[in-house]
């Protein structure tokens, strides 16, 4: 089985690399061999590739969103930025790449003017939401928190960053009783997830505090 | 008189676990939310290679035979002496 797929991975770099020594000046052949590498995890090598298809074809549509994705897996942000700048002509990949960028760089504002964006040419995009989520989070802006963690449990029921960020705004508020229901349907979801445990007991604390008799205050002279 | 090498050993109680102050109140933690990109990745899919057909140039004769270098054929033999010979091979009776 693992020789099998050894064998099936070296016929596909064979087959790529073979296409660009064959086509040197074709863009596709240099994007082709670029997502093979991308797909490996390959991301240093993949960059220049992308970056030679983008050269090559300058309209080349997958090539900059690839290039930025790279860019973004190596943490140079910026650069991402100004590739995917370059590419958002119309909400798309690149509208959405070019918000992450934004966000990494942690220039939330205008992060989520690109995310609404994009959002509005796809407004159940999951991940869209999550890093909203994030954003929301980051900003402490509870009230877009609530709203964003609530569209995506509609969108996606089992997604847990919906759920932290729901029980995040429960925390906050000391909704007791909501935040347990959050928390214990996330250390469902993630087991792993140690917030989600000590959050719990607390928001459990809470409730059952709520139903301990507290000692007669005594008069001070 | 107590030697002075003597000495009263007193064991040391063990630190106690000791209950957190009761103004204390634990906080809750914060979530990790990460920031994620896979919406790009899966954009990047393998496309059909095209190759566009080279257009061939068409060059005078001339410029074709000095690409080429070709040479001149040697020289030919004279007239009377023939180039070359047939020999026909002779028949033999077989003795029976």
């Amino acid at each position: 089985m693992i020789d099998a797929i050894k064998s099936e991975w070296t016929d596909e770099a064979l087959s790529h690399f073979s296409a660009v020594m064959a086509n040197p000046d074709n863009a596709d052949a240099h994007y082709n061999l670029a997502a093979w590498l991308a797909g490996t995890e390959k991301w240093e090598a993949a960059a220049p590739e992308f970056g030679r298809a983008l050269w090559l074809n300058p309209r080349h549509k997958l090539a900059p969103i690839g290039l930025g994705a790279c860019l973004l897996q190596m943490g140079r942000f910026e650069e991402a930025l100004e590739v995917f700048t370059q590419a958002a002509s119309d909400p798309g990949p690149a509208w959405f790449g070019k918000a992450v960028a934004l966000q990494m760089l942690r220039r939330f504002d205008e992060a989520e003017g690109a995310y609404e964006l994009f959002l509005e040419s796809e407004p159940n995009s999951e991940e869209t939401l999550a890093n909203l989520i994030a954003l929301r989070a980051e900003t402490h802006d509870l009230e877009h928190l609530r709203e964003h963690s609530q569209k995506l449990l509609s969108a996606a029921p089992n997604s847990t960053a919906a759920l932290q960020g729901l029980a995040t705004v429960a925390l906050e508020r000391r909704d007791h009783h909501a935040a347990a229901k959050h928390c214990d349907r996330i250390v469902q979801l993630a087991p792993d997830c140690l917030e989600g445990w000590h959050n719990l007991r607390l928001a459990l604390d809470g409730i059952l505090s709520a139903f301990t008799p507290k000692p007669a205050a005594t008069e001070v002279d | 008189m107590v030697s002075p090498k003597r000495q009263i050993v007193i064991p040391i109680p063990r630190p106690q676990l000791v209950s957190p102050p009761v103004n204390s109140v634990e906080q809750p933690k914060a979530f990790q939310f990460a920031v994620s990109w896979r919406t790009l990745l899966a954009q990047l899919q393998v496309v059909e290679v095209r190759v566009e057909p080279v257009a061939v140039e068409i060059v005078p004769r001339e410029t074709a035979a000095r690409a080429l270098q070709v040479v001149d054929p040697p020289p030919l033999p004279p007239e009377d002496e023939p180039a070359w010979e047939m020999v026909v091979p002779k028949m033999i009776r077989r003795p029976s």
